[in-house]
């Protein structure tokens, strides 16, 4: 890490992210561990278990708590057990941030029921549900913040994205419509979007001949691409003090893209 | 906090009071310098010990922008590393009620000023390579209303304006604006601000009967904030925490509202 996030304060906060084992997801969870918060590092059953053992070695070196719960965020008895978890654990939750979600690459013409289910399960019911788990903790404790991670193509669509854009355009109207129910209760609900991020999952599109050539001269006025590190402040900020007014926003932290 | 400001050039225009005020006294305290214009002398002078320096200029006009850009560029011998555009009122009026006067003024002190502080710095910071301009927008921008049309016809104009700046700049100057709802400042505490537009408009008795009914006509869960709040986002924005955001116009005060 390159800067310092001891201020924001978050000592004695316990943050959950979803799908923590690489890439933005692991990025947020240093992050937020840095500002001084307990982890619950949630991890979906395949794969990456050295780097989620990784990733908590890290954060332990750092002085915090963390706390691996496999999880597979579409199936909702899951994402109950990892709140349940999180609370026999660590004693409370304070923080969310839904960061887990799968897309597939596919024209809608194509696109088969499986990956139509397997994307709005993984990437919208997953997101209502863990918004629920948490809310079911953090009003008897008198708040909290859920920061759910939205996209560029929740706001504009884009070919091979349908069922995704779907998704994450849910996700943005979620979060408001759950603010309208909780704000009063002191439950912040808010959308982080980023563009495309520069991860391994997003390798296999970030390679394809011309499409970086493309996306950087004449989609992202930032002129390079996100990195999982440029959406820290952001969930940081949200995560905060620092915005107690904000809520039901969705913040776009996607070098300029959706400008267009 | 640490925003990662300190020793970086600042300047805020309409700062004497409220936002203006708490954006100007939270950038010195993270450690930046801060120039402050406004039109109001006396209050420049009595706040003036805590800033770099202040500079009393009318902002809606040519002339004012142009003696404090002066003055900016002079004092600090260089280009800002951040401007904060905070210039506006607004003032509840019917619409047929609205002269051809009124509408030039509002368009001179909520678009223009920004407009020409604007030309006037960004190709120069701009050549600092990496600087950033934060405006204070409405919620209005996005929510029209009958009774505050020439203000928020401008504010719609700002928030295009944000966009636009932030895809010309790009990547040397981020543009971002926020867009606060009701915050408890001299718009609405003075007398004939909006809380005692309100009483009158409501037919109420006091300011805590019209502001209460407010709150609950708009579905305000949060209530009305106050000047800090919206500081703290300002200066996020203005941050390297904030580096991969331009163009974004970031919601404050959970109206949760967004027509346009």
């Amino acid at each position: 890490m390159n800067r310092d996030y001891s201020s924001f304060g978050l000592n004695g906060k316990v943050a959950v992210v979803t799908g923590a084992s690489q890439g933005i997801g692991r990025a947020l969870a240093l992050g937020l561990a840095q500002a001084g918060a307990d982890l619950v590092l949630a991890k979906h059953p395949e794969g990456r278990h050295e780097e989620i053992a990784q990733l908590r070695t890290e954060i332990e070196a750092m002085g915090r708590k963390a706390l691996i719960v496999i999880t597979d965020v579409s199936q909702v008895s899951q994402i109950r057990n990892l709140f349940d978890r999180a609370k026999e654990v660590l004693g409370r939750v304070d923080i969310l941030v839904n960061n887990a979600g799968w897309t597939g690459n596919t024209m809608a013409l194509d696109v088969t029921e499986d990956e139509y289910d397997r994307t709005m399960d993984s990437s919208l019911k997953s997101v209502f549900f863990a918004c629920q788990a948490a809310a079911r903790i953090m009003i008897p404790q008198g708040g909290g913040k859920i920061i759910n991670i939205g996209s560029n193509f929740g706001v504009i669509a884009f070919k091979s994205r349908s069922v995704y854009a779907v998704a994450k355009a849910g996700v943005h109207h979620m979060s408001r419509a759950l603010s309208l129910e909780w704000a009063s209760q002191g439950v912040n609900v808010n959308v982080v979007a980023p563009c495309i991020t520069e991860t391994e999952t997003r390798k296999v599109i970030l390679e394809k001949p011309g499409y970086k050539e493309w996306a950087t001269t004449q989609m992202l006025p930032a002129g390079r691409w996100n990195q999982p590190d440029d959406l820290v402040g952001a969930v940081l900020f949200l995560s905060s003090h620092l915005s107690d007014m904000v809520v039901g926003h969705v913040l776009m932290v996607d070098g300029g893209w959706t400008i267009h | 906090m640490d925003f990662g400001l300190k020793g970086k050039y600042a300047f805020v225009n309409a700062g004497a009071y409220g936002i203006g005020e708490a954006v100007a006294n939270l950038l010195t305290a993270e450690g930046a310098n801060v120039i402050v214009a406004d039109c109001d002398e006396a209050a420049l002078r009595e706040k003036a010990s805590g800033w770099a320096g202040v500079v009393a200029a009318d902002l809606a006009t040519a002339q004012g922008a142009d003696s404090a850009v002066s003055y900016v560029l002079r004092t600090f011998g260089r280009a800002p590393d951040i401007l904060v555009n905070n210039l506006g009122v607004g003032d509840s009026s019917s619409f047929e009620d609205i002269s051809d006067e009124r509408w030039a003024k509002s368009f001179e002190i909520n678009l223009m000023g920004c407009i020409r502080t604007c030309r006037a710095l960004l190709p120069e910071m701009a050549r600092t390579g990496s600087a950033s301009v934060v405006n204070t927008g409405s919620d209005l921008a996005k929510q029209p209303e009958p009774t505050l049309m020439d203000y928020g016809v401008c504010k719609a104009g700002l928030l295009y304006l944000t966009k636009a700046l932030a895809k010309q700049y790009a990547p040397h100057v981020r543009v971002n604006a926020v867009l606060p709802g009701p915050v408890w400042t001299r718009m609405w505490t003075r007398p004939g601000g909006i809380v005692d537009q309100l009483i009158a408009h409501y037919g109420v008795a006091d300011r805590d009967a019209a502001v209460k009914r407010f709150l609950e006509d708009r579905y305000l869960p949060l209530g009305i904030g106050q000047p800090e709040d919206v500081a703290n986002a300002v200066v996020f924005l203005a941050s390297p925490l904030a580096k991969f955001i331009t163009g974004a116009a970031l919601d404050i005060g959970g109206t949760l509202r967004g027509i346009i």
